[in-house]
């Protein structure tokens, strides 16, 4: 019960917080500029590669997530340009993930970043970020009606859809932020 | 792997839309996609899509290209209408067959959803397929200019774009290479179990974010040593005036809002 306790209360953000002050060390703002940059660009392709590459292409979209958490652990203000330019570039590379990436991958990539600067234990991390999640689908499926679930999940609001989607968007976001420990600290290996 | 991406699709020819501000072909794209996404008429629609037909044969330019950038996602757009017309089950029933009912809101949501998908597809492709990259980042720092009062650093995120479009294909080249090594290596993106997958995703993770931590720093340098100083306000080599053509763009935008709030009141 304990060990159970542990894994969602301790503290998970060491080595993100290492990255975050190995960027301030090493960091100018012309640096800033082109790292953020560059996210953006890699945010976007990721998330793009489902239109440019059918089949595969599926598998990489989710990890425009990643970019994104990468900016806001720089700053969350490099997070957030990261997260506007890459809606630019998709809107000039592949316009129909505009609608999917601001509301979900993007988000979730924000949440995941804020959480690891400004939150320690795991748990407030995931519902931070699964909140985030849950806003934005519940704004794609109700807000514009987009079938995001197909069939399983209908456009009516019902208390029974909404525990489901929140399920969804907790255990989605839970898998992202392990995925995100284990590139943190391999990220802050190699860098060190 | 990652060489069928679009990029840089402008295409030079001298017409009415070539020649409009980059300016007011953003707003005028950004208030169109409102526009589509706020009516819930498929008779506003149709006026919708004959405009943007209009403004595209006016452009001289092939009405392939119209197809090429709505080919990728047709499956999708497919199957999201079809999804539509099945899940949704408000209004009065039409028909049904075994567990499949159709109804009247499912059948308007199942052509409203695609149009509204192919139509933002169109128009940005109308708005990329008319402007350069240059123009565009132009036009995006003066359309984000007066967000400058609140901080946003409009002339920076200008910078940005002409960065990142500039060094979209550097990264699509790194990835693929990435990729291939990978799958030498015997890693599968999508063969072998789950762990297996993931074992293979965290290792492009690392490594594309290791390369472009490292470019950047590079790109960084070189900027630098050429007296870049980031956050200062740059002036640009070519500027654009607002002229007649965009005044008639104007009206046209508004019609369009008139003719929306019209129906949707």
């Amino acid at each position: 019960m304990k060990k159970w306790f542990m894994f969602w209360f301790h503290s998970v953000n060491k080595d993100a917080f290492d990255l975050h002050q190995y960027f301030h060390r090493t960091s100018s703002k012309t640096k800033e500029i082109t790292f953020t940059a560059f996210l953006g660009a890699l945010a976007a392709i990721f998330q793009s590669a489902g239109g440019f590459m059918p089949g595969v292409g599926y598998f990489f979209s989710p990890i425009a997530t990643v970019p994104i958490v990468l900016g806001t652990i720089y700053s969350i203000h490099s997070g957030l340009l990261a997260y506007l330019l890459s809606i630019v570039l998709l809107m000039i590379i592949q316009p129909s993930e505009i609608i999917i990436f601001p509301f979900t991958t993007g988000l979730l990539g924000l949440g995941i970043g804020v959480g690891f600067v400004y939150l320690k234990k795991r748990i407030t991390i995931l519902a931070l970020a699964s909140f985030l999640l849950f806003a934005g689908i519940a704004i794609l499926l109700y807000g514009f009606r987009f079938p995001l679930f197909g069939p399983s999940i209908k456009s009516t609001i019902t208390i029974i859809n909404i525990v489901y989607i929140y399920l969804f968007s907790f255990f989605y976001s839970w898998l992202w932020v392990e995925i995100s420990l284990i590139y943190c600290r391999k990220l802050r290996i190699m860098l060190d | 792997m990652f060489e069928y991406l679009l990029i840089g699709r402008y295409i030079h020819k001298q017409s009415f839309v070539h020649r409009l501000d980059p300016r007011t072909k953003i707003i005028g794209i950004c208030l169109f996609i409102l526009l589509i996404f706020v009516t819930n008429s498929i008779s506003v629609l149709i006026v919708q899509s004959a405009v943007l037909l209009v403004l595209f044969g006016i452009t001289h330019l092939s009405f392939y290209f119209l197809w090429q950038g709505l080919k990728g996602v047709f499956p999708l757009i497919t199957f999201v209408g079809l999804i539509s017309l099945v899940s949704y089950q408000e209004g009065y029933l039409i028909w049904s067959v075994g567990p499949i009912e159709i109804y009247s809101e499912g059948i308007q949501l199942a052509i409203l959803l695609p149009a509204r998908f192919s139509l933002l597809i169109f128009s940005t492709s109308l708005l990329t397929l008319t402007t350069s990259s240059t123009e565009l980042a132009f036009g995006f720092a003066r359309v984000l200019r007066p967000l400058q009062y609140l901080g946003f650093p409009s002339e920076q995120f200008a910078f940005m774009i002409t960065v990142s479009i500039r060094f979209i294909p550097t990264f699509l080249e790194e990835l693929d290479i990435i990729v291939k090594a990978q799958t030498a290596r015997g890693s599968g993106f999508n063969q072998g179990n789950m762990a297996n997958r993931m074992k293979s995703f965290v290792s492009l993770i690392v490594l594309s974010m290791l390369l472009t931590l490292r470019r950047a720093e590079q790109l960084a340098l070189a900027l630098e040593s050429r007296c870049y100083r980031g956050g200062v306000e740059r002036n640009w080599r070519m500027t654009h005036q607002m002229g007649w053509r965009d005044g008639i763009a104007a009206i046209a935008i508004l019609f369009l809002i008139m003719i929306t709030i019209i129906y949707e009141l």
